[in-house]
């Protein structure tokens, strides 16, 4: 790497191979036509489902609020399938929604009955993660991760596990792309202060 | 993006976060590789933000299999949209949603075979399409350094396997390898070996061996097939890692840890000894 000298410590960043670049997505992901038909937008659920679920799991650290998220996810999606722009992302707009539903009701509605603060949950780690190595490092990235405040969580969880460019990311959690780049950076200041501080061993 | 000012000092961290994760525009980028050459202290600052380069798509895999994929699906099937409801509803909002530009799902395996690509910005560049500079030939030490990083004694905690499970272990490394790796070739003076297994750097096999030395915790040594010219012991410090590395003429290795670097030095040289790389 020509930014490196030779002996000074290159540990841990590579050069952008390439700045900003346009990535096409599996057409899967896309919906067809002139407007989105319930089929379509059926269709899309099915096949984003774990990854939905997943994402719920990272934002409310419990499953059960997870499975709730999802459900009302199908629900939204198919009342509203006539507002999926076809040609675009349907997995996106479906994290969008969630997002939404996990902002305006399923967390207030936790928070206004009692059923525990955001801090309290359950930290991130799959069943049984101490099984083998590669499970131990994958839930210690985890715990790293699901150690963050939310907002930060959930821009590194779209934009690093998901692979969202920052403004697919802002277009999810519906905010400037400017806000998703102080909370990545933030981030980013976090986790790396904790690598090199050893707080992941 | 931000940072339009001429040649800041010290670029703001979310600007060199957006550098790391390849947001920038290209000009905005250049400007910034030229900074970093020129000032150590935003190359030290990227070098520590690039810290949390972490595998994260492979971390939040296994996540995908206990997600009650087939509750769910029962419940969609379940489900008929509303009559009407399309029209009566106002937007969610009103967002655009960028169509072109697609993400790419990384569904890297954790298991046997786990991918080493800590360094991966968040668009899914590949490490093989680095730029070649004269650190190329070592940018695989900085991946491992990282990977090495995470682990404790505690991911090592195990028992030491028996000779026969260990050299199964080291046959499944030798044919994608084309070495002929024994438990006493590879054997670290006054460390446990635990285990043997292939990882995958740059779309090439890279063996992994760990063990456990009590008294400084984790240790591997790594091969990586690849030609080169053959050289002897050196060694360098990586994120608070000491690693002794050399090269055969088909392969490159490396012993890394947390000890004192002339120590792992002599460890190295013992190994080297005795390894056919």
């Amino acid at each position: 790497m020509a930014i490196v000298e030779s002996g000074r410590e290159a540990y841990g960043w590579s050069r952008p191979v390439q700045c900003r670049k346009d990535r096409p997505g599996p057409d899967a992901m896309r919906g067809g036509g002139e407007i989105a038909s319930e089929a379509e937008v059926r269709h899309g659920l099915s096949i984003t489902l774990p990854r939905l679920w997943r994402y719920g799991f990272v934002l409310s650290r419990q499953r059960d609020w997870a499975d709730d998220l999802v459900q009302q996810t199908c629900l939204r999606a198919l009342e509203r399938h006539g507002q999926f722009k076809p040609g675009s992302r349907i997995d996106h707009w479906l994290f969008a929604i969630l997002n939404s539903l996990w902002l305006n009701e399923v967390r207030a509605r936790r928070v206004r009955f009692g059923q525990g603060t955001v801090e309290a949950e359950t930290s991130l780690e799959v069943d049984g993660a101490r099984e083998t190595e590669a499970k131990i490092l994958a839930g210690q990235v985890m715990r790293l991760v699901g150690d963050l405040p939310e907002a930060q969580r959930a821009a590194v969880f779209l934009a690093y596990v998901e692979g969202l460019t920052y403004r697919e990311v802002a277009a999810v959690l519906d905010v400037p792309v400017g806000t998703v780049m102080s909370r990545l950076a933030a981030a980013r200041a976090k986790l790396a202060d904790r690598m090199s501080d050893g707080a992941a061993k | 993006m931000t940072g339009e000012n001429d040649d800041p000092p010290m670029p703001s961290d979310e600007e060199l976060t957006a550098f790391i994760d390849g947001e920038l525009e290209e000009e905005h980028c250049a400007r910034l590789l030229d900074l970093i050459e020129r000032d150590p202290a935003v190359a030290a600052r990227v070098e520590h933000l690039s810290r949390a380069s972490l595998p994260y798509g492979e971390a939040f895999q296994p996540l995908l299999d206990t997600a009650p994929t087939a509750d769910l699906q029962r419940m969609l099937d379940s489900m008929s949209a509303p009559p009407f409801a399309a029209s009566a509803v106002v937007p969610l909002t009103r967002r655009r949603l960028f169509g072109a530009i697609a993400a790419s799902v990384t569904a890297g395996v954790l298991g046997d075979r786990i991918l080493v690509r800590f360094l991966e910005t968040g668009d899914g560049d590949d490490l093989a399409d680095d730029d070649g500079g004269p650190d190329r030939e070592r940018h695989w030490h900085g991946v491992v350094a990282q990977y090495m990083g995470l682990y404790t004694r505690e991911t090592l905690s195990g028992s030491t396997p028996g000779r026969d499970v260990q050299s199964a272990q080291l046959a499944a490394l030798n044919r994608p390898l084309n070495l002929s790796l024994t438990p006493e070739a590879v054997e670290v003076a006054g460390a446990e070996f635990r285990r043997a297994q292939i990882l995958s750097y740059d779309d090439m096999p890279l063996a992994q061996i760990t063990y456990l030395d009590p008294r400084n915790g984790p240790l591997a040594l790594c091969i990586l097939r690849r030609p080169g010219t053959v050289r002897g012991v050196e060694q360098e410090m990586r994120g608070g890692l000491s690693i002794a590395y050399w090269n055969g003429p088909d392969h490159a290795a490396l012993l890394i840890g947390r000890l004192p670097p002339q120590e792992l030095t002599a460890k190295a040289e013992a190994v080297r000894g005795r390894l056919a790389i």
